[in-house]
């Protein structure tokens, strides 16, 4: 490549900040072109970009580990208690929040508030059945049922 | 439970108080979530810990999470908070490295050779993994706020986007700590290349 392609010191300070997000693919697409246009033609660029590459592809060869099996059944221990503790529940949606008002003790929802729900509807995600939706009677509160 | 069903289907299913989709998302994650805060907090009991506190959080949260929301980035947000908080609590020593912004052209042939997956001899791999090292133990020292969009972007293949929604930062700020991040590992990486 000759000497008179080669671009000025000065435009390669800006590259050099975009080197990151052109590796992690982050770059608007007319900056992606103005940065592989300046590599074509600067060498010391090119050398920063394999620099800057080593250092990432370092960080995603640090070792794996992983945590004991015991602290995987420990965990599950604790979370299949809870869960029998409560086998079906209600929520309230607010503020674009679920949370839940109560929980009940039995497989199926069963109890007193049923009056405040409306037609209850089938909520489905990605074509599964997840759980029943109703409105109290006001329209400002959503309550989703869960069973299994 | 069926092990192909997306995070935030399990999700629903963990709403329902189903622990084995619980079981399913912990294995999925479990690792992930391990590395990440053993990064933060670089005491691996400390960060098994940790692991454990964040699934249980996920398991006593399952109410707060949004129907049909990225469940990986609210997992991560989860892991963030118990991560920091343990950091500010037990004040986990970091030693913030110099930045060199010294120019890598000595440098150049070395690193072509190690990024270069064509070069498969024992000793070019030996020397990749001993950079590794240098590397974790520099990326050890980085400040908290610095390690871990590095952790976020190079661990967990995360979108800039994404770390954003994390860390609760703005994406400008997500992408000039990244810069300063990698600014300091570059520098230790140099140092280390031409002192081979």
């Amino acid at each position: 490549m000759s000497t008179d392609l080669i671009p000025p010191p000065e435009e390669c300070a800006s590259i050099r900040a975009e080197l990151g997000a052109w590796i992690d693919g982050e770059l608007p697409r007319e900056d992606r072109y103005r940065l592989e246009r300046h590599l074509d033609a600067c060498p010391a660029c090119r050398a920063e970009l394999e620099l800057l590459q080593l250092v990432t592809q370092s960080v995603r060869e640090m070792p794996h580990s992983e945590p004991g099996e015991a602290m995987r059944q420990q965990l599950l221990a604790q979370v299949r208690a809870e869960a029998n503790r409560t086998r079906s529940e209600l929520f309230i949606a607010e503020d674009d929040r679920v949370r839940v008002i109560r929980e009940h003790g039995g497989p199926t929802f069963d109890g007193e508030d049923h009056s405040v729900l409306e037609q209850m509807t089938a909520v489905s995600v990605e074509g599964r059945f997840v759980s029943w939706q109703g409105w109290d009677h006001a329209g400002t509160s959503c309550y989703f049922i869960y069973t299994d | 439970m069926r092990e192909d069903l997306t995070d935030e289907l399990l999700m629903h299913r963990i709403a329902c108080g189903d622990a084995a989709a619980f079981d399913v998302l912990f294995l999925r994650y479990r690792r992930a979530i391990f590395h990440y805060t053993l990064r933060m907090v670089t005491e691996s009991t400390l960060a098994e810990d940790l692991t454990q506190e964040c699934f249980l959080r996920v398991w006593r949260s399952r109410h707060q999470y949004r129907l049909g929301a990225p469940f990986r980035t609210w997992l991560f947000t989860i892991a963030r908070r118990i991560a920091l908080d343990e950091v500010k609590k037990r004040r986990v020593p970091t030693t913030a490295l110099a930045a060199d912004t010294e120019e890598g052209s000595d440098s150049r042939v070395r690193a072509e050779q190690l990024t270069d997956p064509s070069h498969e001899d024992p000793a070019e791999i030996a020397v990749s993994r001993e950079l590794t090292r240098v590397i974790e133990g520099a990326l050890n020292h980085l400040p908290e706020t610095l390690r871990e969009v590095v952790l976020l972007r190079d661990r967990e293949n995360m979108t800039y986007e994404e770390i954003a929604q994390i860390t609760g930062c703005p994406l400008g700020t997500v992408k000039s700590r990244l810069n300063a991040a990698r600014a300091r590992l570059r520098a230790v990486a140099l140092e280390w290349l031409n002192a081979r």
